[in-house]
């Protein structure tokens, strides 16, 4: 009896806050998210990003976890969180939960708490999922869906999304999508691609599409030039990408993720990531083809991975070694 | 408004989402603002040297445009163009004619005739077209193979296109070299060079030797000589972001003009009486024009838009 009691509390608790604001979007809490998560072990700190500041729990099923937060105010009026995870915190998957005032906000699948990070692992590479689009005859839904179950049986630790998430950028498209990542298990990392850029909504769904995280001794970039080529300082990319490449400068190896990767980008982006301080290895899709070479610039070797929504994905081993491709899969029909 | 206030107009970029980004210019003065593009991703304005023309870059059907207009938004004209993308437009000293790639490719258009004449003898992959003088201009272009391309200033005339003589710069080259600013007086000019991953801001010219004139470990950018050409204004990251550093060639002296810990200052333009400028800034959120005097003091705002303000350029008028 008791332990239904807990069962139900624990239900109760996991209901009691609204995850993102009704029409899906982006509410209280911006970062983590089910699209840039948070990967820690027990004592270390995330940082979060929120519209005010607020009490911050982590919720997996009936574990409830305080996080203590050191708060900074940021331009624009929002606010940034370091939560310390307790150095007690039970490895899981957690939602991020916080609540000012009468206002409440989950973000599902936003922190994840590992034991540790081993120093062989290997990454999960989606692209180019068309959410929406009708360009076969099972639906993007479908193919894709499966694409992931296959992701889920797989040793990787996380998986890279490179854009083109959603056909035409709908918010209806990018709601589908986020049901479809819902169904991976790991932790999944996004970035826009052209197909999802119609207004802000990408930005509304899963926030800034140029960030960094950390991954035992890795470093990850996530950004798309192209489409800022004719205004180069909207947003501030080009320092936001210089600052994350000097953050990431003494990890062992340094990997950007992207939609796509051409020549005739941005220049300043390619100068910063290429050039000055080259990236080890740089995974992106839009081709809709695989591909490896090494960029025009040297150096930084690049993959592209054939389209999700074709039924195609990749894995890349992560070791001493290097970041090594695997040859791409097709695990799903397309009729 | 004193005499010791900013005045005179500055062309910009607002907009919402990149689709209706429209150039617009704003009096430094009142705030009053004037839409003078037409709106369909307008980026890049620049100022006729005597102030009366802004040519800018906008999207057409299947590529992009060069625009011109007046102050006020009257005589809007689009260039006809051979090549349909278009952007980096630059005037000559003269007024006369506009730079721009093509292509890929430079191209010089005659205002008075509306002919446009590509440059550089046939050298493509140029891009950034900057006058030295009536005469040439300095571009930057891509050289080199696949798996081992860089990026050289080249000085671009009407027939021809050679990159900048070895001697020009200081030992330890090659460089990948970007963001070339030719002094207000056509003697020397401020680029970008990458030494073993550090970026800095150097003076070269024909009469003295190379000098780096920002000189510290994280990376400098976009050096802009200030119209007096004692000083230059360039981006730095020495205080982690983004920030507006002064510098004076002749004594090295750099000093803060717009930098903070947790913001983003960038873009700086420069007043024609040299004394104030103003640069784009993200403390408040969204990307807004504030304007400071030379040594960064009388911070004040300029713009207030839902949405990015970007790319100021102060219109040239008093002489410094």
């Amino acid at each position: 009896m008791r332990r239904l009691l807990v069962l139900i509390a624990a239900i109760m608790a996991t209901t009691a806050a609204a995850a993102r604001a009704p029409d899906g979007t982006l509410a209280l809490i911006e970062t983590p998210n089910n699209g840039i998560p948070a990967i820690v072990t027990p004592g270390q700190r995330f940082e979060a990003v929120l519209a005010e500041r607020a009490d911050t729990l982590a919720l997996a099923g009936p574990q409830r976890i305080p996080l203590e937060a050191a708060w900074t105010a940021l331009p624009g009026g929002k606010m940034r969180a370091t939560c310390s995870v307790p150095a007690s915190a039970p490895v899981g998957v957690y939602a991020l939960e916080a609540t000012a005032g009468d206002q409440s906000d989950r973000n599902s699948r936003s922190v994840y708490i590992r034991s540790t990070f081993p120093a062989s692992y290997v990454i999960g590479h989606l692209s180019d999922t068309h959410i929406g689009s009708n360009r076969h005859p099972r639906t993007a839904e479908a193919i894709v869906s499966d694409v992931v179950a296959v992701v889920n049986r797989s040793e990787a630790d996380f998986v890279l999304v490179t854009g083109d998430l959603t056909e035409n950028g709908d918010p209806a498209q990018f709601r589908s999508f986020l049901k479809v990542l819902d169904t991976c298990t790991l932790p999944t990392f996004v970035c826009a691609g052209n197909h999802d850029r119609k207004g802000l909504n990408y930005v509304r769904f899963f926030g800034p599409d140029t960030y960094m995280f950390r991954y035992g001794a890795d470093g990850y970039i996530s950004f798309d030039t192209k489409d800022r080529s004719t205004t180069p300082e909207w947003g501030g990319q080009d320092a936001d990408l210089e600052v994350f490449r000097s953050a990431i400068e003494q990890t062992r190896w340094a990997v950007g993720f992207s939609h796509r990767y051409e020549l005739g980008q941005g220049m300043r982006s390619q100068l910063i990531l290429f050039v000055d301080n080259p990236l080890d290895h740089l995974i992106f899709g839009h081709w809709h083809r695989a591909g490896e070479d090494v960029v025009p610039w040297g150096t930084t070797r690049y993959t592209s991975t054939p389209a999700a929504v074709n039924g195609s994905l990749r894995y890349f081993d992560v070791s001493a070694e290097g970041v090594k491709p695997r040859r791409p899969e097709r695990v799903a029909t397309i009729r | 408004m004193t005499a010791a206030d900013p005045s005179g107009q500055i062309a910009f970029v607002s907009g919402t989402e990149q689709e209706d980004y429209c150039v617009c210019v704003v009096d430094v003065a009142s705030g009053a603002v004037t839409r003078v593009g037409p709106g369909r991703r307008d980026n890049s304005p620049v100022w006729s040297p005597d102030g009366e023309w802004l040519a800018f870059v906008s999207e057409v059907e299947g590529g992009n445009a060069i625009y011109m207009v007046r102050a006020d938004g009257s005589d809007l004209k689009k260039i006809d163009h051979k090549y349909e993308w278009n952007s980096d437009p630059s005037w000559s000293p003269d007024g006369t004619r506009l730079a721009y790639v093509g292509g890929d490719q430079i191209v010089v258009y005659n205002v008075a005739t509306g002919i446009e004449t590509e440059w550089g003898g046939g050298i493509r992959r140029l891009a950034r077209p900057v006058w030295v003088n009536d005469d040439s201009i300095l571009a930057v272009g891509l050289v080199g193979t696949l798996g081992s391309a860089t990026l050289e200033v080249f000085t671009v005339n009407q027939d021809t296109a050679e990159p900048l003589p070895a001697s020009l710069f200081p030992p330890g080259g090659p460089y990948v070299e970007w963001a070339v600013a030719p002094h207000p007086a056509g003697n020397a000019i401020a680029l970008e060079l990458n030494r073993e991953g550090d970026r800095d801001i150097f003076l070269l010219s024909l009469q003295d030797i190379p000098r780096d004139l920002s000189n510290h470990p994280t990376a400098d950018w976009n050096p802009v000589w200030r119209p007096d050409g004692r000083a230059l204004a360039f981006e730095s990251f020495r205080a982690v972001r983004r920030g507006i550093y002064g510098v004076y060639p002749d004594t090295l002296r750099v000093f803060p003009i717009a930098a903070a810990l947790d913001s983003d200052n960038w873009s700086p333009t420069w007043s024609p009486d040299s004394r104030w400028i103003a640069f784009v800034s993200n403390r408040t959120g969204d990307p807004e024009l504030f304007v400071v005097d030379a040594e960064g003091r009388q911070l004040r705002r300029l713009t207030d838009h839902v949405g990015p303000d970007i790319s100021p350029a102060w219109r040239p008028g008093r002489k410094p």
